[in-house]
């Protein structure tokens, strides 16, 4: 009787999820498991499709002059935007803290650029913002600061388009607030109490507590910066000199452009490997640095 | 903040970090697939929906939107659902389509893709509906036919021409009769840049540096093509070098716009904001881009002159091109009526009417005369096709518009522009890249 119940009630959980199920194995599940196929193949879209064994994977190290510098502007991106959005994540998210009158409203306002977020739009609005110009330098002209080639040049171009990242910081922020609100009060007058100054409450009592939302938005941001595509193709279309040809670009131009949609698709499978890494590397570190309040034992 | 938080986070990871895989998976149906396309025409009655897609900007998108109104009131059994975007990703989402097995029946199409294209297309020649009497010879060889097949039905003839802006000729005193060649091209443009630092003689995004200023220059030195037929360079290290050479002096001398300032706008060089203000005197194009480039320049004084030519080069490197047209869809199931449309559209008078010269002057006889004889063409578009008319130049080949070997010489156009390479340096690293693409592509 029992047995039958929990039968039926797991069916009818798996139907009310099946569109999900099916959306999630059609449009992810089977292009995922085809793009393995492809990487192992000559697949172009437009001519008959060889197996080639290895061989995508022996010319991204061995021939493809792009693919390491290209790694290397990914991770300098990463480097630069997911710290820099953290830490301005965390900034507003303690301001927005605060109890005052239109608080509310305050939070709306810091979370819409989110939801903007990096459509195509928001980048075309940023090349016309950065370029020689545009408003941003024609503001520093007051200051009497000489403008900044922001897109032009090969040093500063990497920095531009992880600004454009850093202003999408809403979503990192609504998490730190959630987090911010969930360390108890107590906390904070006994550290009072003390004579604990507020950078010594900061750093001992809300930095630790924060933690563990600070290692998901960690690996979260990480998992996008390495998969960022828009800012770098619609602002700076990866150049100047490739200063921002980042790997999504690459496997963009590769798979679309050039038509070694099997090439690409190898790309894609040394970089889903390298967010692997990554995060496996981010989630031991953590043990050394994130604080459960209850130990982390249950 | 307990196990709940770490579980649902470990679950968000998992899914997002494979979104990138997922994006190149794509569709399953990889090789075209055969069908008897051709055959299936039917009775004139029968309903039909024909999806069409075209790039271009918004005067051509009216001109063929009116044309379709007109052709659906004439064949109320067909009705054309009109899918039309610029030209930027056009390529790549009808390549997508073709791989998905979502192509429209019929598109605008350039012979440029010939190559990535042809399993695709109808062979125009087997259907009955098309009439080609009306077509140059030439034309046909150099454009429509690929291979054993009719690919395209090209639509009009194009070329590169010079666009000026009047008023900036006026105000540093530019004749506006200049012949131009790529000497005086410099001298001219440095006396601009320095009477005005914030002034370019010219602007130019990477796209036309390689096509529209690089080759030509090489191609009246050599004499031919790009690429040869035979799948090599038609240029040795020197001409290349000094084509560089002539390139990073453009540069150094300020007669083209920095770089940098002019690359946010690649493909829409009309957006650039020195272009709008009037700091820019010169842009190359297509003439058919003539309307695009007069809309955005102040008070609409555009000019067209010849190309530049160096003296007594062998050729301009410049063809007159009919290189866009329509093609078909091998696989619509309303192929026929597809090519009868195709074929109101490039033969009819009324057809010719309505599109203007849109896609260049018409490329068959009857559409120009009646374009001609109702006084529609823009005389700025036929001088400018008659400037290019009056030059030598050779047919083009499909190898040297190919998309790798620009890639490679991109690359090194921009090491050279960002003076990280000498010209010497550039011209070898393009040559010693282009010797193993090349073979691999002659296979």
């Amino acid at each position: 009787m029992k047995q039958s119940m929990r039968f039926t009630n797991a069916a009818w959980g798996l139907l009310f999820i099946s569109p999900w199920i099916i959306g999630f194995a059609w449009f992810q599940f089977y292009p995922l498991l085809l793009s393995l196929y492809y990487s192992f193949t000559d697949y172009s879209i437009v001519k008959a499709t060889h197996f080639i064994g290895l061989q995508n994977y022996v010319t991204m190290f061995k021939e493809d002059k792009d693919f390491l510098p290209s790694l290397r502007v990914t991770f300098l991106y990463t480097v630069i935007a997911v710290p820099l959005k953290l830490a301005f994540a965390l900034l507003v998210a303690i301001i927005l803290n605060s109890k005052g009158r239109f608080i509310n409203v305050y939070r709306t306002m810091y979370y819409l650029p989110s939801i903007l977020g990096g459509s195509v739009a928001i980048s075309i609005l940023w090349r016309f913002l950065f370029m020689r110009e545009g408003i941003v330098n024609q503001v520093l002209s007051f200051a009497h600061i000489p403008a900044v080639d922001w897109l032009g040049s090969p040093n500063v171009a990497l920095w531009t388009i992880s600004f454009l990242v850093v202003w999408q910081f809403g979503s990192s922020m609504v998490l730190f607030l959630a987090g911010l609100k969930q360390i108890p009060a107590d906390l904070y007058e006994a550290g009072m109490v003390d004579g604990a100054s507020r950078i010594r409450m900061f750093g001992s009592i809300t930095v630790p507590l924060l933690t563990p939302i600070i290692l998901f938005n960690l690996v979260m941001q990480t998992i996008g910066a390495l998969q960022e595509f828009t800012a770098a193709f619609v602002v700076t279309n990866g150049g100047p000199m490739k200063s921002t040809y980042l790997i999504g670009m690459k496997i963009y131009d590769d798979g679309f452009k050039l038509l070694h949609m099997g090439y690409a698709s190898a790309l894609s499978w040394v970089l889903f490997a390298i967010i692997l890494i990554l995060t496996l590397l981010i989630f031991r570190s953590s043990r050394s640095w994130v604080h459960y309040e209850d130990g982390g034992k249950n | 903040m307990k196990r709940t938080f770490k579980g649902i986070a470990g679950l968000v990871i998992c899914s997002v970090m494979g979104i990138s895989l997922a994006a190149c998976g794509g569709n399953s149906a990889n090789a075209p697939q055969a069908q008897n396309g051709s055959a299936a025409g039917g009775d004139s009655t029968k309903p039909v929906t024909l999806r069409f897609s075209w790039w271009g900007n918004d005067t051509r998108h009216q001109a063929t939107l009116k044309a379709i109104d007109a052709y659906t009131k004439l064949h109320p059994n067909v009705k054309i659902e009109a899918e039309y975007t610029g030209f930027d990703g056009f390529y790549n989402k009808l390549l997508t389509q073709f791989a998905g097995g979502t192509a429209p029946d019929l598109f605008q199409f350039t012979y440029e893709w010939d190559n990535d294209m042809y399993d695709f297309l109808l062979d125009l020649k087997q259907s009955k509906s098309l009439d080609t009497s009306g077509y140059d010879p030439s034309v046909l060889k150099n454009f429509a036919n690929y291979k054993d097949k009719m690919i395209m039905a090209p639509a009009g003839a194009t070329s590169v021409s010079l666009f000026y802006n009047q008023a900036f000729f006026q105000k540093y005193g530019i004749p506006e009769n200049t012949e131009w060649t790529w000497d005086n091209l410099m001298e001219i443009g440095k006396k601009v840049h320095a009477q005005d630092p914030n002034a370019y003689l010219l602007t130019a995004d990477i796209d036309v540096i390689y096509k529209l200023i690089l080759q030509p220059y090489v191609a009246q030195m050599t004499g031919k093509n790009w690429i040869n037929d035979d799948y090599t360079p038609a240029f040795d290290n020197a001409a290349l070098t000094k084509g560089l050479t002539y390139l990073s002096e453009l540069y150094k001398n300020g007669v083209l716009e920095p770089f940098g300032d002019s690359s946010a706008f690649v493909g829409k060089m009309e957006q650039n904001p020195k272009w709008i203000k009037g700091q820019i005197g010169i842009l190359f194009d297509y003439i058919s881009a003539f309307d695009k480039y007069k809309q955005s320049v102040p008070g609409g004084q555009l000019g067209v002159a010849a190309y530049p030519m160096a003296p007594n080069a062998p050729q301009s490197g410049n063809p007159i091109a009919a290189g866009t047209g329509f093609a078909v869809n091998k696989t619509s199931p309303n192929a026929e009526e597809a090519v009868k449309f195709i074929n109101w559209m490039v033969n009819d008078k009324d057809a010719a009417l309505i599109l203007g010269a849109q896609r260049g002057i018409p490329a068959t006889s009857t559409a120009r005369k009646a374009l001609e004889d109702a006084k529609q063409l823009d005389s700025n578009i036929t001088k400018g096709l008659d400037l290019a008319a009056k030059q030598k130049t050779i047919a083009p080949n499909v190898i040297s518009i190919n998309a790798d070997l620009a890639q490679i010489a991109k690359d090194s156009l921009q090491k050279l522009i960002y003076q990280k390479e000498t010209p010497e340096q550039a011209a070898d690293e393009i040559l010693k890249a282009y010797a193993p693409k090349l073979a691999a592509l002659k296979k």
